[in-house]
């Protein structure tokens, strides 16, 4: 299997703390590879680092093959980064933006460049200052396909925009990612936007990767168990693949990765009223692979529901 | 590529270079005896007898200098911080850098452009007085090409204080001292540049020496700092 990015050990620390921790990333040519987390989660730093543009202070990390540190300009020139918040001279024209951009790219596609600006109708001659921010995009991603780029880089593209504009910018991706070969890396706070687009999912939480496999099998492994009690529910056993574990009135709520026969023994174990398996979609399973137990702190007093959690574990 | 690029720098700056040429066409219109600046209104007139305002004396009134030492250093200073901050503020470095081509080339274009700009803006206007000076018939006083040595020297020295505002806008420190410490040094720079008139090589050799220190000192930044 070719790798179009590899990481291994990748570290970086803000202030002493670590923002991405031993990262290892594997993503092979040819994968769409949506990179999720929260805010602060670390895939921007991660993906900085990716660029060249922040160096890691541990680890190690090869894109095309090459060491990101040492990264030729020919192999730059087959990289597509789109940063986030596209940002651009504001002050430039399409056609001012593609004359200072074109010299750079020996194989750039003018004529391909010229489609996508025809296909979003971007005025060429306005200023980009005057442009919205899905219309940033769109130039964005015609400045970054235009060269023929084997691989992609974008730094949550769709932030910002709009249901339709994002529904365009995503068809529009998908048309060059049907082009063989090309690997995009994209990372993304929309989940709808990374089913629709991803054929694997990295899951980044307080700076580690929590998960990393394909999109389908993600969904189809994490599993919501709700168990009824006539009282206070017993706590649940520690047992691997317990992602979350709340306590709802008499209910017991986990979020299962792997959920098998050791968590069904488990939940047996309890004496529970009922016990009721769920299937979760991505987004579901993404926010409780993502939130942590600030999120799940009693908020209520009296007879409002109390709601609790234990700790986060498990892995997909 | 770099021409693209370099076009793209002097777009944005080129009003700075326009201020600085504006500015100089007045000290050197000044300096040809048009008392643009002349305080007239501060002369009880008629003036008394035996008083004339004379015109000054090209590369010797310290008029030229002067001039060139605040126009420099002004147009220094903003060039200096345009170039890095407006890249910056615009979050624009992370589309620059990944443009491929070595990081330094793209960072020496930008330079070659701004110091460029500085010091065409404020020596062609020297260069100018200096054929006026040499034409016979202009000015009563001699005029020797050697002297357009020393206020040279100082727009050669506002270079030196343009890579340190560079320097300090793209290099990450700690304190407020340790980043403006390049100005500090570049601004004994100029200030030695200044004071010299009477050896104005040592000028040119330490404005020299500090601009290569300078070019090192960004060189190195940019390749270390981080652009988030």
């Amino acid at each position: 299997m070719t790798l179009a990015i590899e990481t291994r050990g990748l570290t970086k620390c803000y202030g002493g703390r670590p923002v991405v921790h031993a990262l290892d990333l594997k993503i092979p040519v040819g994968c769409v590879y949506g990179f999720l987390g929260r805010n602060g989660a670390g895939k921007s730093t991660t993906i900085k680092m990716l660029t060249g543009m922040v160096h890691p202070d541990f680890g190690e990390m090869h894109v095309l093959g090459e060491a990101v540190a040492d990264l030729k300009p020919a192999t730059r020139a087959r990289i597509a980064y789109l940063a986030e918040g596209h940002p651009l001279y504001g002050w430039m024209t399409i056609d001012g933006l593609e004359r200072l951009t074109r010299p750079f790219y020996p194989k750039w596609n003018k004529r391909l460049f010229d489609q996508i600006i025809d296909h979003f109708e971007l005025p060429r001659r306005k200023k980009v200052r005057r442009f919205s921010n899905g219309q940033r995009a769109q130039v964005s991603l015609a400045l970054g396909v235009a060269p023929d780029p084997e691989l992609l880089i974008l730094d949550d593209p769709t932030l910002g925009l709009d249901t339709v504009v994002r529904r365009d910018f995503l068809e529009s991706l998908i048309q060059i990612i049907q082009r063989q070969g090309r690997t995009i890396l994209f990372s993304s706070h929309i989940l709808g936007d990374v089913e629709r687009v991803a054929d694997r999912i990295g899951i980044m939480a307080d700076g580690v990767l929590r998960v990393d496999c394909p999109t389908e099998h993600f969904k189809e492994v994490v599993r919501k168990v709700v168990l009824e009690f006539g009282g206070p529910p017993p706590l649940f056993p520690k047992v691997d693949g317990v992602i979350s574990d709340r306590v709802v009135g008499h209910r017991r709520e986990l979020v299962i990765a792997n959920y098998g026969d050791v968590h069904r023994d488990a939940a047996e174990s309890l004496g529970a009223v009922s016990i009721e398996v769920l299937e979760l979609n991505l987004e579901d399973a993404f926010i409780e692979y993502t939130r942590g137990p600030r999120r799940s702190l009693p908020v209520f007093d009296g007879d409002e529901p109390r709601v609790q959690s234990t700790g986060v574990q498990g892995a997909a | 590529m770099y021409k693209a690029l370099a076009f793209k720098e002097l777009r944005e700056t080129a009003w700075i270079g326009g201020l600085v040429v504006a500015a100089m066409l007045l000290v050197v219109l000044e300096q040809m005896g048009w008392h643009l600046f002349e305080r007239r209104w501060l002369v009880p007139a008629p003036l008394p007898a035996g008083i004339v305002l004379s015109d000054p004396i090209p590369f010797v009134h310290r008029g030229l200098a002067d001039g060139l030492a605040v126009i420099g250093i002004c147009g220094a200073l903003a060039l200096g911080f345009r170039q890095v901050l407006g890249e910056s503020i615009r979050g624009t470095w992370v589309f620059l850098l990944h443009r491929p081509a070595p990081r330094q080339a793209l960072i020496l274009t930008k330079i070659a452009v701004g110091a460029g700009l500085l010091f065409a803006a404020s020596a062609v206007p020297v260069f100018v007085l200096a054929v006026w000076a040499a034409t016979p018939g202009t000015h009563a006083s001699p005029f020797d090409w050697r002297m357009t040595v020393y206020p040279l020297g100082v727009c050669l020295a506002a270079t030196s204080l343009y890579l340190a505002a560079f320097l300090c806008s793209l290099r990450s420190a700690p304190w407020h001292g340790s980043r403006y410490l390049p100005l500090i040094a570049a601004a004994l720079v100029m200030g030695w540049v200044y004071v010299t008139a009477w050896w104005p090589l040592t000028g040119w050799v330490v404005a020299l020496v500090s601009d290569v220190v300078y070019l090192a000192a960004i060189l190195n930044a940019a390749q270390t700092r981080e652009y988030s």
